[in-house]
């Protein structure tokens, strides 16, 4: 075991997967060559980065800027499309329908917050979310910089896991990290530290410190002595079909025993359900890609447990029914680059690691919650957990399962007068979440009183005109398909230049 | 709705003018009592770049303002004696430096100053605009600036507390607000429910309203005294019980920031305004007597003195309960925490922006939820604020008095602990999104105190030395150039507010 003050200058990434590419791509552009960086993706990817689900929320875009991957390069050299948000449809045991669009805060010049005056006027706040609009007539466009309505739109990607994998690896290829395509076959431990690997071709890799990206399996994390705060588990199945695709937004889709996600790449829709589902669903053009039984949806407590961090879903798996897995993978990297140990006594980095992770996943996971949570009167007690639920209820089994007091202010809050309560540095935005509250049926009990003296009419005329601009320019926004292709024939010829 | 806030001073008008503007025409009617007879504490004469939104939302002019209450412009606060007797910084408002790809700029000057260009890059201070600014006495307003650096600072300003009191009252009255004057004799509450019912005046006046707001200072005449909210007492923390406070006339200079020196048993602050300078000495009475704390604050007055000093009693901590059945606390009679970093008028209006959003508009049932909600927001601001003033007797290795080896021998609170181990290390300071103190607030605090870390973020070392040294020296320049070229705060504050 090396001593505490000997600096890090061996670092070890372990997966075969997009956390494991990104992961090496963002220390090898962050740190400089004394530190060897050596990236082991030889490990068995049973294709578990499509638990993530494939929608990256719009904060991918400057995430791949800190990987020096600018979105034209994205779009040209995988099937990438655009995307608005996802659509939820049957959703819950409400059963609701919303479009979850990206979407910049909501103004309002009449000193309230928005959606206030969406309830007081009893109008659907999705109406006056232009992508959402334009999502549902499969329409897209980039929002422009001035001061058109389009422009409080936001956009994030649809992706096919493995091509952003082939297309990070590429570019790791390039920049000095040293890479092996070599199965471990033990994991060496002595004082929940990792002593080091052991390859199945004999070799042994020594490291001072080791990013765990194996995905679900946590192959070197579920070495080490970390206690696993786990939900439920569930299996899925991802099916993948060629498809022209047009669509600016995902579609998941409640059913009686679960539900099935799509997602919109530009020449395939790529399927997730659970697996209740999976086998009364078959199509014949569909190919299946995997199947996971009983993933085990949690986190550990610690991801920096000893000498190594978890990254993605190495340390968490989140139920790929929002961005919130993404958003977490994203926020693990930015934490690592932040906390890469300076020496090998890592204490403090561990301790701040561990404090920041729990505070991002727990955050995270209130969306998912939030989600599958029936709360739509103030007057629910959180403690009030169905009985004799049923083992195949799924949204009841849900409901029981998520529980948390942090989720409880937030709802409490918002249905008693529209608050939205929050935490610090959450990963979701107020408005991420009030469209998810209003979409899903979770209505304030009361509007902002301040709303009173206002004309009544006044605003109700104004908010009818704004409804029917935003219709009229979501029609105008060309479709989904047809702007692809012009602004990917635009590329290409800006590239060949 | 009917609304009665108890207490004039600050606290009291601040709330005022906030409910009269926020609710004109909304059917809030506000009564405010208070009496010339009882003396506000009126030494909270600092604020922090927040009370410009505060007025903004107002709708206040600045220079009106300003003219109104004998304003100055703070850039920061000097910190004399902290760190070692002989020592100085300057907490500024804003960054230092620029990010440079997303790594906090300190971060490379711990690097720069480690190195053997050490004494080309000088102090960590050379890259804050306003640190610098502030040490020449110069002032503009931040977007004046040429460059992003000559931009990167924020303000506040050094006011008359009982003046802006009173701007505010008269803003307040001219927005409906009623003032009576008068004291409580007797508060009657609500058998059923304990609600404060009406107050009874020493005139015989009684006065019910559906909502109470106390601003009657330390003794918490409606939270404490009639509803016991209790107080959690902070003192284990924060020792000094006790200030002495005398205006004196200008020095020659009146300087862009506050001063906050450390003494043997407190510190003293020095605080410039237009038409005087405001003094004060905190202090533990465990460890120096009342009267050498007054002699001793009157010795290093650097003008002559106006009136007596002006005793005060306290204890730090704050009421178990902000907001208890249909009384909010706001200002003292919230709780007290010493005003080394201009907290107190801060603390004022997070109180208030809080009231506001979770205002009970049903005066019939003041919802849990609502209380919940605003005790816990409030909650946090105050310890966020406790955890940052206690880093400031801590982090220094003076143990020069019983006063100072108190603190060294004080085992910390683990939010505090934990930020100091932190940036020990590496230099790194934990963020955080609620609360009014940035991370490099921390920085100035930490660095200027000594407390130099181990090591830095080896992302630093992706650039060659040559590289950073080259970007410090450059931003270095651009800062001078933008502050040689400003005028002086005296100019500056003639020009602004008087000529025509």
């Amino acid at each position: 075991m090396p001593n505490g003050n000997k600096l890090v200058s061996n670092i070890v990434i372990v997966g075969d997967n997009i956390a494991a590419a990104q992961t090496a791509l963002a220390m090898r552009q962050s740190l400089d060559d004394s530190i060897n960086i050596t990236w082991i993706s030889g490990q068995d990817c049973n294709n578990s980065d499509y638990l993530y689900g494939c929608l990256a929320p719009p904060e991918s875009y400057s995430h791949h800027l800190s990987l020096n991957i600018i979105e034209p390069e994205l779009l040209l050299s995988t099937n990438t499309n655009l995307s608005y948000g996802t659509e939820y449809k049957n959703w819950g045991m409400s059963k609701a329908s919303w479009i979850q669009a990206f979407h910049l805060p909501f103004s309002s010049e009449l000193g309230v917050e928005f959606h206030h005056l969406v309830v007081r006027h009893k109008m659907n706040l999705q109406d006056f979310i232009v992508n959402a609009q334009a999502a549902k007539l499969n329409r897209f466009a980039h929002p422009p910089q001035d001061r058109n309505p389009l422009s409080q739109a936001e956009y994030g990607y649809h992706f096919d896991c493995r091509q952003w994998q082939n297309f990070y690896t590429a570019k790791v290829g390039l920049i000095g990290v040293k890479q092996g395509r070599k199965k471990i076959s033990d994991v060496e431990i002595k004082d929940n530290q990792i002593e080091c690997l052991h390859l199945e071709t004999g070799e042994k890799i020594y490291a001072d410190l080791y990013i765990d990206c194996s995905g679900i399996d946590g192959a070197l994390i579920s070495n080490l002595e970390s206690t696993r705060k786990s939900y439920r588990k569930l299996s899925f199945t991802i099916d993948s079909e060629p498809l022209q695709a047009d669509r600016s937004c995902s579609q998941i889709q409640g059913e009686k025993s679960g539900w099935e996600h799509n997602y919109y790449a530009r020449d395939k829709k790529i399927s997730i359900r659970t697996t209740q589902l999976a086998d009364t669903n078959t199509n014949s053009h569909s190919t299946r890609i995997a199947r996971f039984e009983n993933v085990d949806i949690g986190h550990y407590d610690e991801a920096f447990v000893g000498n190594c961090i978890a990254i993605g879903q190495a340390a968490c798996t989140l139920e790929p029914i929002s961005t919130a897995a993404m958003k977490m993978l994203h926020l693990d990297i930015e934490r690592l680059l932040q906390l890469v140990p300076v020496n090998c006594d890592m204490e403090m980095e561990r301790k701040e690691y561990n404090r920041r992770y729990i505070d991002d996943i727990e955050h995270s996971e209130l969306f998912v919650m939030a989600l599958y949570s029936n709360r739509m009167t103030l007057n629910f007690e959180h403690s009030q957990v169905e009985r004799d639920v049923q083992a195949d209820d799924f949204w009841a089994c849900a409901q029981n399962t998520y529980l948390s007091k942090k989720l409880d202010r937030k709802l409490t809050q918002f249905l008693h007068r529209g608050i939205l309560a929050n935490f610090d540095l959450e990963p979701f935005n107020p408005q991420e979440w009030v469209i998810m509250h209003m979409g899903i049926g979770r209505l304030p009990h009361r509007y902002d009183r301040m709303l009173e003296s206002i004309d009544f009419q006044m605003v109700q005329n104004g908010l009818e005109k704004q409804r029917s601009v935003l219709k009229q320019l979501a029609s105008q926004i060309p479709p989904q398909g047809m702007y692809m292709e012009k602004l990917l024939s635009f590329l290409k010829q800006q590239s060949s230049m | 709705m009917h609304v009665c806030i108890l207490g004039g001073g600050t606290a009291g008008w601040m709330t005022a003018a906030a409910l009269s503007k926020k609710f004109a025409n909304k059917n809030v009617n506000v009564t405010l009592i208070e009496s010339e007879q009882i003396g506000t504490v009126g030494v909270g004469e600092a604020t922090l770049p927040h009370i410009r939104y505060f007025n903004k939302v107002l709708g206040i002019d600045e220079r009106d303002f300003m003219r109104k209450t004998k304003a100055t412009f703070k850039l920061g606060i000097e910190f004399v004696d902290w760190g070692k007797v002989g020592q100085r910084y300057i907490h500024p408002f804003g960054d230092f430096g620029d990010l440079q790809q997303s790594i906090d700029y300190h971060q490379q000057w711990l690097k720069l100053s480690a190195s053997q260009d050490r004494d080309a890059v000088g102090s960590l201070s050379d890259y804050s605009y306003g640190i610098v600014a502030a040490q020449n006495d110069k002032f503009h307003l931040p977007e004046e600036g040429k460059s992003s650096l000559q931009q990167a600072f924020g303000y506040a300003y050094q006011f008359d507390s009982s003046l802006y009191a009173q701007y505010l009252n008269e803003f307040s009255q001219k927005n409906g607000v009623k003032r009576i004057e008068g004291t409580v004799k007797d508060v009657i509450q609500h058998p059923d429910s304990s609600n404060i019912k009406e107050l009874v005046l020493d005139s015989g006046q009684k006065l019910a309203a559906d909502f109470y707001i106390d601003c009657s200072g330390f003794r918490g005449v409606l939270i404490e005294q009639t509803l016991k909210s209790g107080y959690q007492d902070w003192s284990s923390w924060l020792p000094c019980n006790r200030a002495v406070a005398v205006p004196c006339k200008n020095s020659a200079t009146i300087s862009p920031y506050t001063r906050a020196t450390a003494k043997q048993a407190g510190w003293m602050w020095r605080i410039p305004l237009q038409h005087r300078t405001g003094n004060g000495h905190v202090y533990w009475n465990e460890f120096i007597s009342d009267q050498q704390a007054a002699d001793d604050l009157i010795s290093q007055l650097e003008g002559e003195a106006i009136g007596d000093p002006k005793q005060l009693y306290f204890k730090t901590g704050r009421r178990n309960h902000f907001w208890k059945n249909n009384v909010v606390a706001i200002g003292l009679a919230a709780g007290f925490l010493e005003p080394l970093e201009s907290t107190s008028i801060h603390l004022i209006q997070e109180g208030i922006t809080a009231l506001v959003e979770l205002f009970p508009h049903d005066e019939k049932n003041i919802s849990d939820f609502d209380i919940e909600e605003y005790n816990s927001r409030m909650s946090l601001q105050y310890q966020r604020v406790r955890d940052f003033l206690l880093l400031h007797y801590v982090a220094n290795k003076r143990d020069d008095s019983p006063m100072w080896q108190y603190f060294q021998n004080m085992t910390l609170p683990d939010s505090l602990a934990t930020k100091i181990e932190a940036w020990l290390r590496r230099g790194y300071v934990q963020k955080y999104e609620f609360g009014a103190f940035l991370p490099p607030s921390w920085v100035a605090v930490m660095l200027g105190q000594n407390l130099l870390p181990k090591s830095y973020d080896p992302r630093v070392n992706k650039s060659s030395m040559q590289e950073l040294l080259q970007q410090t020296m450059h931003m270095r320049a651009d800062i001078m150039k933008g502050v040689e070229s400003a005028q002086t705060h005296q100019a500056y504050l003639d020009r602004y507010l008087y000529s025509r």
